[in-house]
């Protein structure tokens, strides 16, 4: 019997030493006692906090070792030229979406705006901001609209709203979600009606999983709105109509250099956390006259295809999938020609 | 196939279609006398940008091509920045099957449970994730300029509800950076009658907190630059050397730090661990303390430092910073 608690005492101890260093209170055991000795819990819970950030901190190291070997000028060189980023990236706050990560993309590349669920909103301070400052100050290339399967704040959306107990913290995710639910409701994309035709009538709706097909169009279509808000904000049009205007003699010029403005495209893509694959929405929006670049991502729809296939067969799905070949020769198509038509502004 | 003209210029442009040597695949060349005369014409590409577009491998060398004319792609500066991040992401799957096989597929079904959230500055330079080698689901991230809070933002607000309330988030750390460009801006004398476009607008109503810092700090350094300005007023932003810059953004991430501390959501969150006393497990209390933290990233050498701000549930201990303090 004594043997037996002993086993259990040891292997307890053994797995707090290996549980997670910030979650786990560790239970100190004394090897031949009935009671486990309890540790004071402030002392144990600082001690745990601090084991949590002492993991940034050799992160660190490592961000900077790593690059004093590969790239030992990058950092000084951004700080004294500062940024000229080709892109503006809006994301979601989630953790496993961090942006330059998902692109191996080095310091200087992406100007970013993080929120919950990736929404630009109209009256939203925060991210006209950022917006405004990536295309008039910065002069970005590109602006990025990426949302991402299994997005907790478009999961809350599909969710019933709290009814009891809802306090600030609620409140607020709640107001900051409103224009996903608004999609849900209003749009009529076979997947979204199913869904809807599916929740009503039900008291309480949980949150869908990741792989369910009204969560995922919900993602794209959240995505797409916020291209169309990010088209139609004054920075945006006010910037396609000085292009208009021809660059050279446009009587305002960026701060930053004396140049005349200069094209900007406006992407939705999709990032799928499984996979860790970045996909186009092919909702691509430029300005009036300009042929949209030719997008490497795969569309999410051809992988859609693709991936019911797959799944059917049970073989392995690719990695990567190509861009088919009428896709090329239509891009290429648009390229040549010498006068295109606005890839509609729709609304 | 019909021919286009691309540009008009002195050399005829064509494009091609032609059928690929090896394979039969037909793709679509670019193809551009060499003496183009057209300046609007931006930033020409070679074969292998093209080629890598539409990642065919059985394009014909250029040797095989017409020696004169060179292959363009009269988007070459746009289509290569995203080729650019493909092949980012490209290699982020294929790393990430490498040195950690089955951890996305593992955070995408068990959901994240971050250990910090983060509020930092939009800026290019600075990455969260990179900046720390962290792993995916470590930081739940508010990017924006000159990483600011407030409760009347509902952006923000949303971002330290759902970090604290449902993902409970043990750290919300607030980290600028020297050289910010939201705060730089703050300093420079504006007359908000003069702003007219709308992106002026925006940012100036965005960064009009940290401009009354700037007005009110008794921070020696900030001082004194006021009454320098008082008669002299800069016209251009500061160096990213300059003392009363670098105490700006010092400042900022305290007044940051300060104002999520006295946020709702973290008064709530503290009133309940101090109601609590004793009543939870530990298990329990662990779970709903969340300590509030400022930090400065530096963008020359990449380090981080503390503050020294840092504040947590009332009565208890503050962990031990894992960053050096900024002498002050």
């Amino acid at each position: 019997m004594l043997a037996l608690q002993n086993i259990v005492l040891v292997s307890s101890l053994f797995l707090s030493a290996v549980a997670h260093p910030v979650h786990q209170l560790r239970e100190l055991t004394i090897v031949g006692r009935d009671q486990s000795a309890r540790v004071v819990r402030s002392e144990t819970t600082a001690a745990a906090a601090a084991a949590g950030l002492e993991v940034l901190s050799s992160g660190n190291d490592a961000f900077r070792k790593n690059l004093a070997d590969n790239d030992p000028q990058l950092l000084q060189k951004l700080a004294t030229d500062g940024q000229a980023p080709p892109f503006m990236f809006l994301g979601c706050s989630d953790s496993r979406v961090s942006e330059a990560s998902v692109f191996n993309a080095k310091p200087g590349t992406l100007f970013t705006q993080r929120n919950i669920a990736n929404q630009y909103q109209r009256n939203d301070i925060n991210a006209q901001s950022v917006l405004s400052y990536a295309v008039s100050e910065l002069g970005v290339n590109h602006v990025i609209v990426m949302g991402h399967y299994g997005c907790g704040g478009v999961g809350a959306a599909i969710a019933s709203a709290p009814t009891a107990n809802v306090d600030a913290a609620n409140g607020a995710v709640q107001n900051w979600i409103e224009p996903i639910r608004e999609i849900l409701h209003s749009s009529n994309r076979t997947e979204l009606v199913e869904l809807r035709t599916k929740n009503t009538g039900l008291a309480v709706v949980e949150e869908p999983d990741i792989k369910d097909p009204g969560f995922r169009a919900l993602v794209e279509e959240n995505v797409k709105a916020s291209v169309r808000r990010i088209a139609a904000d004054s920075v945006i049009t006010n910037h396609f109509a000085l292009l208009q205007q021809g660059g050279s003699t446009a009587a305002e010029r960026r701060a930053s250099e004396d140049k005349p403005p200069q094209d900007i495209f406006i992407h939705g893509f999709v990032y799928d956390i499984e996979t860790g694959i970045v996909q186009d929405l092919g909702v691509s929006v430029g300005p009036a006259g300009k042929a949209i670049p030719s997008i490497p991502f795969a569309s999410v729809a051809k992988a859609a295809v693709e991936s019911a296939a797959a799944h059917d067969s049970e073989t392995p799905k690719p990695a990567i999938t190509v861009l088919e070949l009428p896709v090329i020769q239509a891009r290429c198509g648009t390229l040549c020609k010498a006068k295109r038509s606005l890839v509609s502004l729709w609304y | 196939m019909p021919l286009s003209a691309l540009v008009v210029s002195k050399f005829s442009t064509t494009t091609i279609v032609r059928p690929c040597a090896s394979s039969s695949t037909v793709l679509c060349n670019h193809r551009v006398s060499s003496l183009v005369q057209q300046r609007s014409i931006r930033s020409l590409a070679t074969l292998r940008d093209c080629r890598n577009a539409v990642r065919c491998t059985s394009v014909p060398p250029p040797s095989q091509m017409q020696k004169r004319n060179k292959m363009i792609c009269s988007h070459k500066t746009f289509a290569s920045d995203l080729n650019e991040l493909f092949k980012g992401n490209q290699d982020y799957v294929s790393n990430m099957k490498r040195d950690n096989p089955g951890l996305l597929e593992q955070l995408a079904i068990e959901g994240q449970k971050p250990p910090f959230m983060v509020v930092d500055c939009s800026d290019s330079r600075v990455s969260e994730q990179d900046i720390f080698s962290a792993q995916p689901g470590t930081m739940f991230t508010a990017g924006n300029i000159a990483n600011r809070f407030d409760e009347a933002d509902l952006n923000s607000n949303a971002v330290l509800s759902f970090a604290v309330e449902t993902l409970k988030v043990k750290h919300v750390v607030v980290m600028g950076h020297y050289g910010c460009g939201g705060v730089a801006s703050s300093m420079l004398l504006v007359n908000m009658d003069q702003v007219t476009r709308p992106a002026d607008i925006a940012v100036q109503k965005w960064i009009s907190p940290i401009r009354e810092i700037y007005e009110t700090s008794e921070r020696k350094e900030i001082v004194e630059h006021r009454e320098r300005c008082k008669e002299n007023p800069i016209t251009e932003l500061p160096d990213l050397h300059d003392p009363a810059f670098r105490a700006l953004v010092e400042e900022n991430v305290k007044s940051n730090v300060e104002k999520v501390a006295k946020s709702a959501v973290i008064r709530d969150h503290y009133a309940s661990v101090a109601s609590s006393n004793g009543a939870k497990s530990p298990e329990e209390e662990a779970q709903i303390e969340v300590f509030i933290h400022g930090w400065v990233y530096d963008v020359e050498n990449g380090k981080v430092s503390d503050l020294g701000v840092s504040v947590g549930p009332p009565g208890k201990r503050l962990p031990p910073s894992p960053f050096p303090m900024v002498d002050a």
